[in-house]
């Protein structure tokens, strides 16, 4: 829209009568121009070439004339004119927005800047080092009412799972995956799935159920 | 409006002004009527309109450094352009809002069209708007406003507080009418 705004303004013409097809070869002209300069050609420009080009080939089919049709034809230009006019009227708005924008600069007034509350707000939590954030961590807990509880940190792992499975077929060729978990912690229930799932893959064991909804046999593969 | 020909007591109307000037160059941010209205109890809202309008005036013909404005909704002490010089050498970054030409198109559209969406923007300007709304977004200019009904229920933006005052603008009312540019 810029560039299409611009072209018009470069050669003076009338926004309501655009030479659509001087505009579009001189539009095309740029793209091609950008495009040789490795520029980046954003869709919009495509989008408007595209315009461009079927008002083109609007203007060129003859408009059938009928003698009882008092309407008039549009101008397959009106609604790009229109769009244009209104990006006109805001690119002016814009400006005296920014000329007020320059205007205030000359005035100071008690409020704050967004920036300086910024970085007041920084400053303050660097005074809040590690020690001072554990006390109102610990007063947030005593407060709640919660007692606190430690969490055990439970070392499970695929492998782990993997060997004590391979151990397990090592002693009887096959064994029933429900009694494999009893007692199981829901950790090592997820790490000996995807043992088991990682055994099937690597071709080392076989997974059978023999009857419909009945127990799930391991054995080995081989 | 004289002083003669004032509903208040001339005693009272300046007391009422000092008292507005006492909360005035103690507020961080512009002071609305009600927020007047509510540190003046015992003075009729209809008396403390006058009295901030007299006060308006008298910094307006003073000859001191500064006047009272109303801007965003409320009032606020400003200093006069000419002494824009000494302020800055105090206070050099304070006034650190320069936009791209892209931004203020934008800040455009959403102000004069709020509430607006993405597509009524890219609309008029033709080109995608996502990265200059964030970053007016950011500079706290404009914020979302709500959704609009209708398919996709797009994000509808408007202008804040902060563009009225970035602006010099009492309300959106100040904004100059859109017939004005042809």
């Amino acid at each position: 829209m810029d560039l299409l705004f611009y072209l018009i303004k470069k050669n003076e013409v009338d926004i309501y009568d655009i030479p659509i097809s001087e505009v579009t070869e001189q539009y095309l002209a740029y793209l091609d121009l950008l495009k040789g300069m490795n520029v980046l050609i954003a869709s919009e420009f495509l989008v408007m070439a595209a315009t461009l080009m079927f008002i083109k080939s609007r203007m060129l089919l003859p408009i059938l004339e009928e003698e009882d049709q008092d309407e008039v034809v549009e101008d397959p230009r009106a609604p790009l004119v229109q769009q244009l006019l209104e990006y006109q009227q805001f690119k002016e708005i814009a400006l005296s927005l920014e000329a007020r924008a320059t205007a205030e600069e000359n005035i100071f007034s008690r409020w704050i800047p967004l920036e300086l509350l910024d970085q007041e707000s920084y400053e303050e939590h660097e005074e809040y080092d590690l020690f001072l954030l554990f006390k109102y961590f610990s007063k947030l807990i005593s407060e709640s009412g919660e007692d606190p509880f430690e969490v055990a940190r439970i070392q499970v792992n695929v492998e782990d799972m993997r060997e004590e499975l391979l151990q397990m077929l090592k002693h009887c060729s096959r064994f029933y995956f429900h009694e494999f978990v009893i007692k199981r912690t829901f950790q090592e229930l997820i790490a000996i799935f995807l043992a088991l799932l990682e055994l099937i893959k690597r071709r080392r064991v076989r997974v059978i159920q023999p009857t419909t909804f009945g127990p799930i046999e391991v054995m080995n593969r081989t | 409006m004289s002083v003669e020909q004032s509903v208040m007591d001339k005693d009272i109307l300046e007391r009422t002004m000092a008292a507005l000037e006492a909360v005035l160059v103690v507020a961080p941010e512009p002071v609305t009527l009600k927020e007047f209205s509510a540190a003046l109890d015992f003075v009729a809202r209809r008396e403390i309109e006058e009295a901030v309008e007299r006060l308006k005036d008298r910094y307006e013909k003073g000859r001191g450094g500064f006047v009272l404005r109303e801007i965003a909704g409320g009032y606020q002490f400003a200093t006069k352009p000419e002494y824009a010089g000494y302020v800055r050498r105090l206070f050099e970054d304070r006034k650190n809002r320069r936009l791209s030409r892209a931004a203020f198109e934008t800040l455009a559209v959403v102000a004069y069209k709020q509430p607006t969406t993405r597509g009524e923007i890219e609309a008029i300007r033709g080109v995608n708007v996502s990265g200059t709304l964030q970053n007016l977004l950011e500079k706290d200019l404009v914020r979302v406003s709500g959704r609009k009904d209708g398919p996709g229920r797009p994000l509808m933006y408007g202008t804040t507080d902060a563009f009225l005052k970035v602006f010099g603008l009492a309300s959106l009312d100040d904004l100059p009418r859109e017939e004005e540019f042809s």
